[in-house]
């Protein structure tokens, strides 16, 4: 969860052009992305369009650490290797959308504060699925700070061994457990807040 | 890995569109079910799970890509309805991630939250019958993964005939619906039936799946143990516990 | 002149915790007038959160009486809610805003206030606490010290009657808990907000109080009297796993070795108790 840290810090913190666009006009590139993606079948045209999304990413000084988020679908796009009887171009097709996909969203994320991307889809969504992105959003920072801890605190008294793996699953696992409960208890706290504070229905985002 | 998040631009358009229909309707009733009262009280509840969930997809246990999933333990603490509405909102953040594509969140949403329900109904059915909390958190967990997984190879067998026209370039359109297959040149037909193989994605992901669903379980196991040794009536268990 | 109307009143509630444990917080009534400002100091686990999240209507007693403004807060607290200002132990699960600037504007939304008037309440609340230049910020980059004061904006900007504090100065450096002191004395003297709170730090005590409780054991309210009179009762203090001020022991360790200066709670009263006994010997 380290790559979430350095991902909303540089959606916050960044300061290239593209931080500052409009989010309205990312999220409208975004969509251009996908379209393409759902749409265009010739690689040298992908090849193009992940070339510019690349060139896009670096240009905005995004951190390196965040360029390995763009490749893990990769892992499950080797599957479609197997459909496919490895015929080159199906697989290079696939692997190059999935690029373009993972690459277009994860620069989105990266130069767009979260709020403001929760605040444009809040325009057609429910008010109450957005109010629950924003929920699980914040959450996701409660409970990663206890993660966070608690994983120190494994690692400092030998929780995790190679050479002790049931061990290790039953420490990892344990820390999970306190994790749900923490959060399950933070929820009451939350939603108690929430209610002092007369919380109907909606996460109201204004920005500056 | 217990669950494969689909990516963009490899399923057929009418397949992803229908993945989002079922999933908007779906989600409707299942919350139908729920008061609306009821839903909002629990929205920083399913914020914390739903939040959980995203955490455990960032924790690789044998790498590469084997994840804690927690899908099933959070349908077992949260019911199904909130559970559904949990993974939807996971499938989005984790879509923002870029594990997972944007078109296919209705799709990932169909299948991941199969494995949270119906880790819920086979827990509650495992509990009545067993009485006992390590074999009915496995089965549960095992059972909901194996659906899961099969649901979304199904889910990936539908979009067989758009394979073979990707592979040979035949832009037809991205809104062809293709369940049947097209009579078109025999050769090059037989050609594709070769290549397109769902039995050769199946013997990869089925055994690479089966060591997920184990380690699913046991973690689950494990992690349910541990919840109810510190706080029992979270799992809803009744008056008798093992 | 404090003006004498009661505004909380908790008359020997009875509350039932999860697990079945049973705590009566008895002894004396807790009663807050207007314009007070009111401590509680016990040990951990005596009940002082339960006591508030009573005031506060999240718990209903089984037994007893509690009025907040002459309500009911167990059954009318929407009646209530905009006098009543909260700033939990943990900030982290109060502060729910995206921005700073949401989280402040949160409860002047939900309470239907047209935008241009929460705009107005929220600036006047950051001018005042000084935390205009973190209003964009988002909130899980705040420091400890900053979650604090977004979370005491969030709980002034409907410019409540009552402000009501669990553990507020827990985890915060020396500057920004005199910081905190100062603020909420401005606003006490300024807008005569009365004040609950919990506390630990014994040293702040006389400087962010006018009436103070002791509880001890499991929700035994048994000494209620201004700071000054209730630190001098060493003996007493101890048995509630408390300490006495650290200025009290260096003037009560002074007075022992024949150097009587009295029992000042705060420096300046010490500077002066000396700088008069001096000039006195001179």
């Amino acid at each position: 969860m380290i790559q979430l840290s350095y991902l909303d810090y540089s959606a916050t913190e960044g300061k290239s052009w593209l931080h500052r666009l409009s989010p309205k006009w990312k999220i409208i590139g975004m969509a251009f992305v996908l379209s393409a993606i759902v749409t265009v079948r010739s690689l040298p045209g992908l090849l193009l369009l992940y070339a510019i999304l690349l060139g896009l990413f670096f240009l905005s000084r995004i951190p390196l650490k965040i360029f390995s988020l763009t490749l893990y679908p990769l892992i499950f796009a080797i599957l479609f290797i197997f459909i496919s009887g490895f015929q080159i171009f199906f697989i290079l097709l696939v692997f190059v959308k999935v690029l373009c996909g993972s690459t277009g969203v994860v620069l989105l994320l990266a130069t767009t504060p979260y709020p403001s991307i929760f605040r444009i889809l809040g325009r057609f969504l429910p008010p109450l699925f957005v109010t629950a992105l924003f929920l699980t959003y914040r959450s996701i920072f409660i409970l990663l700070s206890i993660f966070e801890d608690t994983q120190h605190a494994l690692y400092l008294r030998g929780g995790f061994q190679w050479r002790n793996p049931w061990r290790s699953l039953i420490n990892i696992s344990n820390a999970f457990g306190h994790l749900i409960i923490k959060g399950m208890e933070g929820s009451e706290r939350m939603y108690e807040s929430m209610v002092i504070r007369g919380f109907k229905n909606k996460i109201y985002y204004r920005g500056e | 890995m217990s669950h494969i998040h689909l990516p963009d631009g490899v399923l057929p358009f009418w397949l992803w569109i229908s993945g989002f229909i079922v999933a908007i309707l779906l989600g409707t009733i299942l919350s139908r079910f729920t008061k609306r009262e009821d839903l909002t009280k629990r929205l920083p509840l399913l914020g914390m799970m739903a939040a959980a969930m995203v955490l455990g997809a960032s924790v690789e246990i044998v790498p590469i890509a084997y994840h804690v999933n927690l899908t099933v333990i959070s349908g077992i603490l949260l019911g199904p309805s909130l559970i559904f509405l949990g993974t939807f909102v996971v499938n989005v953040i984790l879509a923002l991630f870029g594990h997972g594509g944007i078109t296919v969140i209705g799709l990932n949403t169909l299948t991941l939250s199969i494995e949270g329900i119906f880790g819920y109904v086979f827990f509650r059915l495992f509990w009545k019958i067993l009485r006992r909390l390590t074999p009915a958190t496995f089965l549960a967990t095992f059972l909901a993964l194996l659906l899961s997984t099969f649901s979304m190879i199904g889910v990936v067998g539908l979009g067989t005939s758009h394979y073979e026209e990707m592979m040979h370039q035949e832009g037809k359109g991205i809104f062809e619906f293709n369940l049947l297959k097209e009579k078109g040149d025999p050769h090059q037909t037989r050609v594709a039936e070769k290549e397109v193989d769902l039995n050769r994605f199946m013997a990869i992901v089925i055994p690479l799946g089966f060591i997920g669903w184990v380690l699913e379980g046991v973690i689950t196991v494990l992690i349910s143990r541990y919840i109810h040794k510190l706080k029992p009536d979270l799992l809803r268990l009744g008056k008798e516990t093992a | 002149m404090k003006d004498s109307e009661r505004i909380v009143e908790v008359d020997c509630i009875t509350h039932v915790y999860p697990d079945m444990t049973k705590v009566q917080i008895c002894g004396l009534d807790f009663i807050v007038n207007r314009g007070e400002r009111v401590s509680i100091l016990g040990s951990n686990g005596c009940g002082k959160t339960t006591l508030l999240k009573h005031l506060l209507g999240i718990l209903v007693p089984k037994d007893g009486r509690v009025r907040v403004f002459g309500l009911d807060p167990g059954k009318e607290y929407a009646k209530i809610r905009e006098k009543v200002g909260v700033v939990m132990q943990d900030v982290d699960e109060q502060i729910l805003g995206p921005t700073v600037y949401d989280d402040i504007l949160f409860a002047p939304l939900n309470y239907g206030l047209p935008s241009s008037k929460a705009d107005v309440l929220a600036k006047e609340v950051m001018r005042r606490l000084n935390i205009e230049s973190i209003k964009g910020k988002i909130v899980h980059y705040l420091s400890g010290g900053e979650k604090k004061k977004v979370a005491l904006a969030g709980a002034l900007v409907m410019e409540p009657e009552l402000l009501i504090l669990d553990e507020p100065f827990t985890g915060l450096d020396p500057v920004s808990r005199r910081d905190l002191v100062r603020i909420l004395n401005d606003l006490n003297k300024e807008k005569g907000i009365s004040f609950i709170m919990t506390l630990h730090e014994v040293d702040l005590v006389s400087e962010v109080t006018d009436v103070l409780y002791l509880m001890h054991g499991h929700g035994d309210l048994s000494e209620r009297g201004r700071p000054e009179e209730i630190f001098g009762r060493f003996e007493d203090l101890e048995s509630f796993n408390l300490e006495e001020p650290t200025l009290t022991k260096l003037f009560r360790g002074l007075k022992k070795e024949g150097l009587d200066f009295g029992i000042p709670l705060r420096v300046d009263e010490a500077v002066e108790s000396i700088k008069k006994q001096w000039e006195t010997k001179k």
